[in-house]
């Protein structure tokens, strides 16, 4: 590396190789949430008889306030991004974790759900649709709690007074990944939840 | 190959209005689900999908990026194409 301003990538393409492998990981992720989405969908009205229907169990307002963090932290992502490549690594870090933040918030958010679907009823083992249901917002939650672990750790990496320059290219990855998370979620709130 | 790391202006404020544009979609959407006047599927997939673009387009930088990561992405959509259609081919079969 001739210069802490320049990162040294070797490839024909144009594009860094770890941003290329980043957008291929996240198209992957696109076809595992489609299949699960569609699953969903597929085994929807299959509850069991005496269990409450989907529209009794969701509790919109509260979803729609968690579906609301997880998008205002896809800003915050975007804001330490943003700080980050201005080279105001002091506000990048603090963005970083008020997003790690507003994913841990969501993610309590989610197990509080769990808890009221699990006490009226709707477990993974109690119809099709618990498991499609559990399944697809399960994984989701499990790739949030991912970010948050990744969040953490490169936030506790960059700061004054530290090498930031090297992890230009894990903050974009990074967001990159937090962002598909919050696209993945844009529509499970809307196909899961406000679709009847 | 050498690739310099972009020293941008500071676009916080587009971002923060770009986050507000969304989260009024969101409130929108919450108060149609409590209309009964409208055909859901058809008003909220498409304001999904406008939420969907945003955060890709302007978040996720990729209106910006090389046709190849444009591609690499689309091809996630298109390759979810057949196992859906396997998934509706079981469905009707059971």
């Amino acid at each position: 590396m001739s210069s802490v301003d320049t990162i040294q990538e070797h490839e024909a393409t144009g594009v860094s190789n770890q941003k290329m492998a980043m957008w291929l990981f996240l198209s992957s992720e696109v076809v595992f949430f489609a299949v699960l989405i569609s699953t969903y969908l597929f085994y929807k009205g299959k509850f069991s008889q005496g269990n409450l229907s989907p529209e009794e169990l969701f509790d919109i307002p509260f979803t729609s306030v968690s579906s609301f963090i997880l998008l205002m932290s896809s800003l915050t992502m975007v804001l330490s991004h943003n700080f980050y490549e201005i080279k105001n690594y002091e506000k990048s870090r603090i963005w970083i974790f008020a997003t790690a933040f507003l994913g841990i918030l969501f993610i309590s958010g989610q197990i509080y759900e769990y808890t009221e679907f699990i006490q009226s009823g709707l477990t993974i083992s109690s119809s099709i649709f618990g498991t499609a249901f559990y399944f697809v917002t399960g994984f989701h939650g499990l790739h949030v709690v991912i970010g948050v672990i990744l969040l953490l750790t490169t936030g506790s990496q960059i700061g004054p007074n530290k090498n930031n320059r090297k992890y230009g290219l894990s903050i974009e990855s990074l967001a990159l990944y937090w962002h598909c998370v919050d696209i993945v979620w844009i529509v499970i709130f809307t196909v899961v939840y406000l679709i009847p | 190959m050498m690739f310099q790391i972009k020293h941008e202006d500071d676009n916080s404020k587009k971002y923060v209005l770009i986050a507000v544009f969304l989260g009024v979609i969101t409130l929108i959407e919450v108060a149609l689900f409590y209309s009964t006047n409208f055909n859901l599927p058809v008003i909220l997939i498409p304001l999904s999908f406008i939420k969907f673009l945003v955060v890709v387009g302007f978040f996720m930088n990729l209106q910006f990026e090389k046709k190849l990561l444009k591609l690499f992405f689309l091809l996630g959509f298109v390759l979810s194409i057949p196992f859906i259609l396997i998934l509706f081919l079981e469905r009707s079969v059971i």
